[in-house]
């Protein structure tokens, strides 16, 4: 049973009274960056043993950008964050969420450095930390800031110059992992215009707490007080576990958001998921029976991203022409914590597109 | 019920390995058609949704020909 008027739906509740009714998120600016610093396949081919054949059959990458040393998280989010603001026509916010693994410093989180870069002044900011997923948890935050009238507009970043926790060296995780940062302006409107946030599902299972995970640089390892083994440094992923708990949740939170959102499968005009690995964005299609033509694939270009992965992903869609204004777009991620979700959103009309990223230099 | 999950599972492999169907022979391997270890993830994924039918890490591996799967997705699916 769906229920199509009332408390259950935002898309009708409350819209005679405006009063009464909490402000539904709008999608209004949409921005990217990515560091200038290419890496191909065959680049790597120089240090591990692996081959570009190998990397494009098991992952769908061909290249991806890596952060010169000195980089940090915020300089990529800044850039994104501009480009958004830009984007949506105005440089004021009333918030600043940035989802990232790979905060500038251990303390204090970059959410502030980022608005400070901005020129935003003492607006509240923070970070949100689901890894992978990040944004989607991100985004249903800065969402509920709004709802609940703490800002009428707000900045959601997904940023993550992931490489520096990555193993340079190590053939299962260097090829995959990559840099870069998207952005997003939300703004206060209604559940029926077009660029509106319709519904969200979030989980997690810490049970799944080792799936992928960087054992060191964090209290449990800190609380030593001695220095941390190389190895513990840098991530590690158990990888088939991660390509079929990411295939089944991701497929899972989708139907269950499409479900309240009252949508079918049939009426989703672009699956847009997070880019973790074309088999994985494949697999997920086909058990959603959603077709290959409606999941967007980027992740050729840029890697995996992290965090910035969706909102890249948005932009590079938007810059194509492959969303017009109304369309039904489903997110989805799966990552470490384990975390997963997905959002349904329409999206908007008349968004500015910042043009394609190509250098986070300031 | 239980099904034959063999007709849809060479499909299945037949797409995966871009191969027309009639080319997959049942006294081949995985491994002989060139797929990878990620195709055991999709293939569990595939028949979990199918035939309802969980495939534990490790039960199947690319050396094994295609008919010992079929005998062990019956028997699994309590035919």
């Amino acid at each position: 049973m769906t229920v199509r008027s009332g408390l259950g739906d935002p898309g009708t509740a409350g819209l005679g009274d405006p009063g009464t009714a909490a402000p539904t998120a709008v999608l209004a600016g949409l921005g990217s960056a990515l560091p200038p610093r290419v890496v191909t396949n065959h680049d790597l081919t120089a240090r591990m043993d692996t081959s570009d054949e190998w990397i494009r059959t098991r992952t769908g990458i061909a290249e991806r950008r890596i952060v010169d040393p000195g980089t940090a998280t915020s300089d990529l989010a800044i850039e994104a964050g501009r480009r958004a603001l830009d984007s949506a026509g105005g440089p004021d916010v009333g918030a600043v969420v940035v989802a990232t693994a790979t905060p500038d410093h251990p303390c204090p989180a970059t959410g502030p450095t980022v608005a400070a870069g901005l020129g935003l002044g003492t607006v509240p900011a923070f970070d949100v930390g689901a890894v992978c997923s990040g944004f989607l948890y991100a985004l249903a935050t800065g969402a509920g800031l709004i709802a609940s009238s703490v800002a009428d507009s707000v900045l959601v970043v997904g940023a993550d110059a992931f490489t520096t926790i990555v193993d340079p060296y190590d053939r299962n995780t260097a090829p995959i992992f990559a840099d870069g940062a998207g952005a997003v302006v939300l703004r206060a409107g209604r559940a029926d215009e077009p660029g509106a946030l319709r519904r969200t599902e979030l989980a997690s299972d810490g049970m799944q707490a080792d799936l992928i995970r960087v054992a060191a640089g964090g209290s449990r390892q800190r609380s030593h007080h001695s220095a941390a083994l190389r190895e513990d440094q840098y991530l590690t992923m158990r990888g088939g576990e991660v390509f079929k708990n990411a295939v089944l949740r991701m497929t899972e939170a989708s139907r269950t958001v499409l479900d309240r959102t009252g949508w079918s499968t049939a009426d989703v005009d672009l699956l847009v998921g997070h880019q973790a690995n074309v088999r994985i964005l494949h697999a997920v299609a086909e058990q959603l029976g959603i077709g290959q033509e409606r999941a967007y694939v980027n992740i050729g270009h840029t890697g995996n991203t992290a965090a910035a992965s969706i909102p890249l992903a948005l932009d590079d869609a938007h810059g194509e022409g492959r969303l017009r204004a109304g369309d039904k777009v489903l997110l989805t991620a799966f990552g470490a914590g384990t975390t997963w979700g997905a959002i349904t959103l329409t999206w908007p009309d008349g968004l500015q597109y910042t043009g394609m990223p190509n250098s986070a230099a300031a | 019920m239980p099904v034959t999950a063999y007709p849809g599972l060479v499909a299945f492999i037949a797409e995966k390995a871009e191969i027309p169907i009639e080319e997959i022979d049942p006294e081949r391997t995985l491994e002989d058609l060139s797929l990878d270890s990620l195709t055991l993830i999709e293939i569990a994924l595939f028949i979990q949704r199918e035939y309802g039918i969980e495939v534990p890490e490790g039960d199947l591996v690319l050396s094994q020909k295609l008919a010992e799967w079929a005998a062990y997705l019956d028997e699994r699916s309590g035919r």
